[in-house]
């Protein structure tokens, strides 16, 4: 186990031979110079044993060096540290390259979708030389939760080598978790995505050693090769078959003996209609990876909420009640703390739904034929999960519209006076209790006119109520089931079936969108949705016998006025004036049809409120106090309650509503 | 328990009846998630008049629903017989405000007849059928459309 003194030298040798390209007469002698004993040795032995076993007459140079690259790694990597399991993963992956007998391109000429139960190679089983006949369902979903990240890392990889072709850290990070993968995969007996990753990792060895250049042909074929890896996985339960190996095997070979990379017909990769439809993709399994410091402050928590409990329910309360008071307060501020960790656990970076939608321009703007500048920002923005899974849908249409639609040709850019390349930038933020995803785009904007005509047209509106519109309101349009402008449906978008789930998603999580556009300039669309799905801080008040929680984040201040500072328009509405600034008046209580104990302004009190920089008076008759408020929807049964977010349950049991200030303003500026 | 009345039980539908009025009702037993006492009840504004409110039933908030007024029936005051029925529909928990519980009856389907066209009696289109039992008649509720959103809209 020990290693040599000699390593380092002998490792110098053996790169020697790496670089020797592909000789395996060369390689066997590099690698018989090194003499190491114990797990070490198994794998030089293991590397030497398939270069010289002659299992196959010929072995092509991609996979001499591929072993070789692979001993080599296994080796360095353990030198200072062996790891069993490591070293277990590297002669897996050497045994995964024994020459496949039979396997040659001509297969390449075979239909692509031929079923793969049907394929000639006698290689599938032999190669995923599984340890289980079958594994249990609870292994394979565990390995596709790993294997979508280590996927989705791949091609974050692949896309950032794609953009930078000379990069070496995505070729490394590919790499890696390719690696990973691969491993995995054959743990589990998926010979088929075991031998299509292994092929495609021999190709990035060539890229990594710089023997292969890396371009287009390349980062095509392993994006390929990343989507068809994605579905096979999706199908584990059922063996995992890789929708058109045999082509993507023969793409990738091909690749590899192209070491300058001279221009090979860039490859469609192929995928088999027949094999994509045969893709039953599951629901994906409900979990969450958390760092383990934020569970182990949980519990430490939990720990501290016991002693505090304990504290409390010991305490005579009557004959000390100071005492009393200090475990009370602790108890709170344990709860608080747990809650602030609790809540924690369910936020996620913004980062990755943001990384999706690169390969998303990538393809997009590949297909409409217009060069696109895609800039991220505010990726650390961290988001309730529930809210990052529902939010990847209405971003992925929202920036095909904004390419199809909103960007315009290179050649008309130009015309206008525009860079060629058209802009696109999405960033996420906290703005006050709300996470904002913004989708910008430096395109046409939206028409106005465009989109008026066609609601008149399809009779969502009347000529003259919509010259009353606001231009908000007529961007609304847009949003309604089936509506379009586009006059040509292109496979991208223009069916007018993408902005409906835009809404629909958003109003899942209570959130709402903002399009501001500027004529010839661009166009933004905001996503605002509110960053907590289950506790706000509220400030409850009193109306009549009925009690209400204002979100604390939309309260502004609250006041007391005098009967001089409230003026009276002559639409009956009151404005309040307060430091100098006229804000208008919402009575809640004839909102609400309840009845109040004031009728006066100055008797009661005005809550100000506002949303997006409008501010708004609530008059109620008292305020009760700050509360953590958990928030209940509202039954759907109910329908849509104006102005009312939901509810939740007072300490006494008693409902609270809880108001929805948006669109209380909103409702307001009507 | 025989078995014979056990497989009987089991094929027979089981519905639990109320009284509403002069008329008694049924619902499937197997929508029914509990009934509970009459408790203080948070009106909701903006809402039809048959809703009466939310409850909070273990710290589920549930709207409630008045039969009498889904009905047309004449209003009356709440008294110590009047319970809340809690109702799974399809899409959501409903409690429904009823005049008193009666039983559980197993209607075999045999003894289910179709309801009349509809005539100028409220609520007619809520009904499955007709379930005789012995001498009388349970009006069946179809629940999902009793309680549904779309019912609601158009009695709005």
């Amino acid at each position: 186990m020990e290693p040599t003194a000699e390593a380092p030298a002998f490792l110098e040798r053996a790169r020697d031979a790496l670089r020797s390209s592909g000789d395996r007469a060369r390689a066997c002698e590099a690698l018989r110079a090194i003499s190491l004993s114990g797990r070490l040795g198994e794998i030089v032995a293991e590397a030497l044993g398939l270069l010289d076993g002659g299992a196959a007459p010929e072995i092509d140079p991609g996979t001499v060096d591929a072993i070789v690259a692979i001993a080599l790694e296994g080796v360095v990597h353990g030198i200072d540290d062996p790891v069993d399991d490591e070293i277990d993963a590297h002669l897996q992956a050497l045994r995964a390259l024994a020459p496949i007998p039979g396997f040659d391109l001509g297969e390449l000429g075979e239909p692509l979708d031929a079923p793969a139960e049907a394929d000639p190679e006698p290689s599938g089983p032999e190669i995923g030389a599984s340890m289980f006949e079958r594994p249990s369902p609870e292994l394979v979903s565990a390995f596709q939760i790993e294997a979508r990240e280590l996927l989705a890392n791949c091609e974050r990889g692949m896309l950032e080598l794609e953009a930078d072709q000379s990069a070496t850290a995505p070729v490394h990070e590919v790499f890696r978790a390719l690696h990973s993968f691969k491993g995995n995969c054959g743990f589990l007996g998926f010979g088929e995505m075991e031998e299509v990753a292994h092929r495609a990792e021999s190709l990035l060895v060539l890229v990594k050693e710089g023997r292969r250049r890396c371009d287009t042909t390349v980062t095509a074929a392993l994006l390929g090769t990343l989507d068809a890896l994605g579905r096979a996985v999706e199908t584990a339960a059922d063996g995992g078959a890789v929708p058109g190996r045999v082509a993507l095997l023969g793409i990738l070979d091909k690749c590899m003996q192209q070491p300058t990379g001279d221009a090979p017909p860039a490859p469609e990769v192929p995928v088999p209609v027949a094999a994509i439809t045969e893709v039953r993709p599951q629901r994906p399994q409900a979990t969450l990876r958390v760092d383990v410091l934020k569970v182990d402050q949980l519990l430490d928590l939990v720990g501290e909420l016991i002693i505090a409990t304990t504290a409390v329910r010991h305490l005579p309360s009557a004959e000390e009640p100071d005492a009393h008071t200090r475990a009370s307060a602790q108890l709170d501020r344990v709860v608080r703390s747990l809650q602030d960790v609790a809540m924690s656990l369910r936020m996620v970076p913004i980062g990755p739904t943001f990384q999706r939608m690169v390969r998303v321009v990538r393809d997009v703007s590949q297909r409409v034929g217009k060069p696109v500048e895609l800039q991220l920002s505010g990726d650390e923005t961290e988001i309730d999960k529930t809210v990052a899974e529902l939010l990847a849908d209405p971003l992925v249409h929202l920036v095909r519209n904004a390419l199809d639609h909103g960007l315009e040709p290179p050649e008309e850019r130009e015309a206008r006076g525009k860079p060629r390349t058209g802009r696109l930038r999405l960033t996420g933020s906290h703005v006050g209790g709300e996470v904002w995803v913004r989708i910008e785009d430096d395109g046409r904007g939206l028409s106005r006119d465009k989109i008026g005509a066609r609601a008149v047209e399809r009779g969502l509106v009347s000529r003259e109520a919509l010259a009353r519109m606001s231009d908000t309101d007529v961007f609304g349009f847009i949003f309604e089931p089936g509506f379009s402008t586009a006059e040509q449906v292109s496979d991208v978008s223009g069916r007018g079936v993408g902005m409906d789930v835009v809404r629909r998603n958003l109003e899942r999580v209570r959130g709402r969108i903002d399009i501001k556009s500027d004529p010839g300039r661009g166009a933004a669309f905001t996503l605002r949705i509110p960053l907590t799905l289950a506790i706000i801080e509220g400030m409850l008040v009193r109306i009549g016998d009925t009690s209400l929680t204002v979100p604390l984040l939309c309260i502004r201040e609250s006041v007391v006025v005098r009967p001089e500072d409230v003026t009276v328009l002559t639409t009956w509405q009151e404005l309040v004036r307060i430091r100098g600034e006229l804000i208008p008046v919402l009575r809640l209580h004839r909102l609400y049809g309840i009845q109040s104990d004031y009728t006066a302004l100055h008797e009661g009190i005005l809550v100000v409120v506002e949303d997006g920089g409008r501010p708004l008076c609530l008059f109620v008759d008292q305020l009760i106090g700050q509360r953590q408020t958990v928030i209940k929807p509202i039954s759907g049964f109910l329908g849509n309650v104006r102005g009312i977010a939901g509810c939740t349950v007072l300490g006494d049991g008693r409902i609270s509503l809880i108001l929805d200030v948006p669109s209380l303003v909103h409702l307001q500026a009507d | 328990m025989a078995d014979e009345e056990l497989a009987e039980e089991a094929s027979v539908p089981m519905y639990l009846t109320f009284a509403l009025g002069d008329e008694t009702y049924g619902i499937p037993l197997t929508r029914v998630l509990e009934i509970i006492g009459m408790q203080s009840i948070t009106p909701i504004p903006d809402s039809p008049a048959y809703v009466r409110g939310v409850i909070n039933l273990r710290g589920k908030v549930i709207p409630v629903d008045d039969a009498r007024a889904r009905y047309g029936v004449e209003q009356r005051a709440y008294e110590s017989r009047t319970v809340i029925i809690v109702v799974q529909t399809a899409n959501w928990s409903v409690g429904v405000v009823v005049d008193r519980v009666s039983d559980v009856v197993a209607i075999p389907p045999d003894s289910v007849e179709p309801p009349p066209p509809v005539t100028s009696r409220h609520g007619q289109h809520f009904l499955q059928g007709l379930g005789k039992v012995g001498d009388g008649v349970r009006l069946l509720l179809d629940v999902d459309r009793f309680l549904s959103d779309e019912i609601a809209a158009t009695a709005a």
